[in-house]
């Protein structure tokens, strides 16, 4: 077949398609036989097949396709090769035609070349429809008249740079994307302006900015408040291309609406352009809460370390060998060891007992094994204070897993507490064992009044049981009459925390009621706040017995001592009417004598009064009166009788008072007259009224011989009288007594302050209000 | 003076001394004095001797001062003769309001009040 061809110059060489071109039957085609090819058809054909570059040729009115070597492989295996050399175009390309078509007629009607770059024009090879790329020409072959009879297309195929770019394009897209949901924060600032090319999300989160006010401003425009902390890093990078590293830089921002310190990990990119630097990529993370976190974790540790080490108790941790991994102070001090001698030891390697270390072995063992704490008592040596008594506990530390992975430990000294408690069980049993032998009632109770101790003479005395008493209450004991008021005196000793002190009957064994006297004392602890009350009951049956015989004698002795009284007096009188106007000492005598019948007359009244107190007799008269009224006249009254003082009063009450005026003024008239007669070198007593609130303060002051200390208490006890001058100060002191169940009477209050020598003050206040009718 | 003649006082009072003492003041001021050492016959005595005023001790036998005076009191044909409490007894006023007494002497008494007591209240 070459043999065919051979003196046709233009189709020689041109490789494995200069052998298709050769093995051709061209009569077959619409060509025809080469001889009669055209010379311009020649001469393309000639370069074509010679050529390197991919060339194909459409010629004359069928466009039959001619192509070179170098053109070959873009029509791929099992496709098209080399079945279209000489095929009329529109055979061979039927899924493109309508692509070429109109190029090529394009070319062959206007005479124009034109090309194409990276077009898709996908083509049928490999067995299936591959897109393919290709840059080529269209140019025009003119025939040898000047007429467009063929186009040749130049081609290359661009397929894979066209791919190789696209794949550029997307994995830039990806990156951005990537950069732009990256968890960190990322920013590229352009320029020593540092404007804002682009901000990612976490960026923007960071500083609580959106897109749009923040990307294309410079950034300290937008950031203002971290110009301070960043400007010269970035001005640093920029000028001398060196990444900064920062690590929880704190930056003032304002986010959320407030201004606060932040903490930020952050990298500074140089940004490089063309050898230049031409802006720099921030890449930052938020490490605020990690930062406090630790702070926090900081703190806390200093904390408990301060507690742990200054606490006398003592406290440390075990791993799970038994070894001290942790010892405070107060342990160190315990062992009389350093530290640095002592962690990472055993219990054995620190001085411990063999049992004692044992023992507590088995209790970590325990107490990892059961995940819970355990607690005992040991003694132990202390190195400076000797054995002691410890109260600790073992508790497991469990870790995220729920595994214990250590066992801590405190420790307290109790022996003083031990010492205590075992002191006061002693006291107990010998207070016990000494009220159970004494023959008076003796009880106590809690700080709510309830009796919760009796000892042996109550339940002998009752005859009740134990059970009995403390099921059924005291109170049976008593005797009906009087359980109101006792239960009223007692919860007002209860309550206010006096002395509780009342006279009652108890029903003895054979169900006779006979008189106690009952006391009860609070007793309070270091602070004054009561812990229990103590009481004891006293038989004092006979000497109610004879006090009531003697209050009734000296009712009726009193009484008869009246009636002598009443015709001295009137005698008296009688006889003064009688006496000479001139005989002035008969009418002075006469006189006196008429003092004394009437000091008398006093003192029998108030004896009479006292039996009547005794015997709860003393009727008062209430009613509502002028109280100021009532001193005044008082006061005009004890000043007619007495020659050597002047009374002086100061102060005024405007109220009304509810109460028995007569009784009142007897106590006026008592501390007046008191008053007096204790300060016979004085020319003056003091009375003052005033009123606060709804109390009305009387104070009667003298500037007498004053009372000691030790007797002023008493002034108010029943026959009391001022001893230090009993010579020379007669009369019984019952006046006071009286004034004193007076004043109590009306709810008010009687007192007195004394200096011996100095003179003594009496008080009595009274509530304007006291509830009397 | 000379108008308190012929005015009858009723004394009861069981101890003789206070009895001499009073008859002897009131005689002076012209009174005409009765007196009884007991009390139970209040209504017969008053009956037979028609006093102006009556003055009435506490502590006095049979029957006591303070039940003599109620049964006055309670008496239309004596209620309305003065009656005065007259005793030693420190309750007195009250006894007073108790049992309806006009009015009371305390013993002992001042001679000047003594006599106007008896002067205000005598009918």
């Amino acid at each position: 077949m070459c043999k065919k061809y051979a003196n046709f110059y233009f189709l020689q060489g041109g490789g494995e398609m200069g052998e298709f071109f050769r093995a051709t039957d061209w009569s077959k085609t619409a060509l025809g036989h080469p001889e009669s090819w055209p010379q311009s058809l020649r001469t393309t054909v000639g370069i074509l097949l010679n050529s390197k570059s991919p060339m194909f040729l459409w010629w004359s009115d069928e466009l039959t396709c001619l192509y070179n070597d170098a053109y070959r492989p873009s029509l791929g295996k099992d496709g098209k090769h080399p079945s279209i050399l000489g095929m009329p175009g529109k055979e061979a390309w039927p899924e493109i035609w309508h692509i070429i078509d109109p190029l090529i007629s394009k070319v062959v009607e206007q005479g124009e070349s034109f090309w194409y770059e990276d077009l898709l024009v996908p083509i049928l090879r490999n067995g299936r429809l591959e897109d393919v790329y290709w840059t080529f020409s269209y140019s025009p072959v003119h025939n040898d008249t000047g007429n467009v009879t063929g186009v040749l297309v130049i081609c290359t195929e661009t397929t894979e740079k066209v791919i190789t770019s696209r794949k550029i394009e997307e994995s830039d897209q990806r990156f951005r994307n990537t950069m732009k949901q990256a968890p960190v924060g990322i920013t590229i600032l352009r320029g020593p302006q540092y404007i804002v090319e682009m901000a990612n999300d976490a960026y923007l989160q960071l500083i609580d900015k959106t897109e749009t006010e923040f990307t294309g401003n410079p950034l300290f425009d937008t950031l203002p408040e971290v110009e301070e902390t960043v400007h010269s890093l970035l001005d640093s990078v920029l000028s001398t291309g060196i990444a900064y590293h920062g690590n929880e830089l704190p930056v003032p921002i304002k986010r959320y609406g407030k201004r606060d310190i932040f903490h930020f990990d952050f990298i500074y990119y140089p940004l490089k352009e063309g050898g230049k630097i031409t802006g720099v990529i921030v890449v930052v993370t938020d490490v605020t809460e990690k930062v406090e976190t630790r702070k926090k974790i900081e703190e806390d540790k200093r904390l408990y370390e301060t507690i742990t080490q200054n606490t006398p108790d003592l406290i440390y941790a075990f791993d799970l060998n038994y070894r001290f991994t942790y010892a405070n102070e107060a342990l160190l001090k315990m062992w009389g060891r350093m530290r640095e001698d002592s962690i990472g030891k055993g219990m054995l390697e620190l001085g411990y007992e063999p049992w004692h270390a044992e023992m507590h072995e088995r209790e970590i063992d325990q107490v990892i094994a059961t995940k819970k704490s355990i607690r005992g008592e040991v003694s132990f040596p202390h190195a400076l204070m000797g054995i002691r008594m410890y109260d600790y506990i073992f508790t497991p530390v469990i870790n995220e897993k729920g595994e214990v992975e250590a066992v801590t430990g405190t420790t307290r000294d109790i022996s003083d507490i031990k010492n205590a408690q075992n002191e006061l069980k002693k006291s107990e049993e010998q207070f016990r064992l000494l009220a159970d032998s004494m023959p008076q009632h003796i009880w106590t109770s809690d700080t709510d009044g309830n009796l919760n101790y009796f000892n042996q003479s109550v339940f002998d005395y009752s005859g009740l049981t134990p059970e009995q008493v403390y099921k059924d209450g005291w109170l049976q004991i008593v005797h009906p009459d009087d359980r109101d008021k006792n239960i009223e005196v007692w919860l007002n000793a209860i309550s206010t925390g006096n002395d509780f002190l009342f006279e009652h009957r108890f029903r003895r064994h054979d169900g006779e009621y006979r008189w106690q006297l009952s006391r009860a004392i609070p007793q309070r602890d270091s602070n004054g706040k009561i812990q229990m009350w103590v009481g004891t009951s006293t038989e004092i049956q006979e000497q109610k017995i004879r006090e009531e015989k003697k209050d009734e004698f000296i009712s009726i002795a009193s009484h008869e001592m009246k009636t002598p009284l009443t015709t001295a007096k009137a005698y008296l009188q009688m006889l003064e009417l009688l006496l000479d106007e001139d005989n002035e000492e008969a009418n002075l005598y006469a006189k006196k004598a008429s003092q004394s019948v009437n000091r008398l007359n006093e003192l029998i009244g108030e004896l009479l009064d006292v039996s009547k107190i005794q015997l709860g007799k003393l009727n008062y008269n209430i009613t509502t009166f002028d109280f100021n009224d009532m001193i005044d006249t008082t006061v005009e009254n004890i000043q007619l009788t007495s020659t050597t003082h002047t009374i002086v009063k100061t102060g005024k009450v405007d109220k009304k008072v509810t109460g028995d005026r007569d009784r009142l003024q007897q106590v006026v008239i008592n501390l007046l007259t008191n008053a007096i007669k204790y300060s016979p070198h004085s020319e003056k007593v003091y009375i003052n009224v005033d009123q606060k609130l709804d109390k009305i303060n009387v104070s009667v002051k003298d500037t007498g011989i004053g009372i000691a200390q030790h007797s002023l208490d008493k002034v108010f006890d029943k026959y009391h009288r001022v001893e230090e001058h009993a010579v020379q100060f007669q009369g019984l002191g019952i006046g006071l007594f009286v004034s004193y169940e007076i004043i109590q009477r009306h709810h008010g209050k009687l007192w007195a302050e004394s200096e011996l020598g100095e003179g003594s003050t009496f008080y009595f206040t009274l509530p304007v209000t006291n509830g009397l009718q | 003076m000379e108008n308190n003649r012929g005015k009858c006082i009723l004394i009861y009072e069981d101890n003789q001394e206070i009895l001499i003492l009073c008859k002897t003041i009131l005689t002076r001021k012209h009174y005409r004095v009765e007196t009884r050492l007991r009390c139970e016959n209040v209504i017969n005595d008053i009956d037979s001797v028609q006093p102006d005023l009556v003055l009435m001790d506490l502590w006095i036998p049979e029957i006591g001062g303070e039940k003599a005076v109620s049964l006055i009191k309670g008496n239309p044909a004596t209620r309305d003769i003065p009656v005065l409490l007259f005793s030693a007894n420190a309750d007195i006023k009250e006894i007073c309001k108790r049992t309806n007494a006009n009015g009371y002497l305390e013993k002992p008494f001042d001679l000047k009040t003594f006599i106007a007591t008896i002067e205000e209240y005598i009918k």
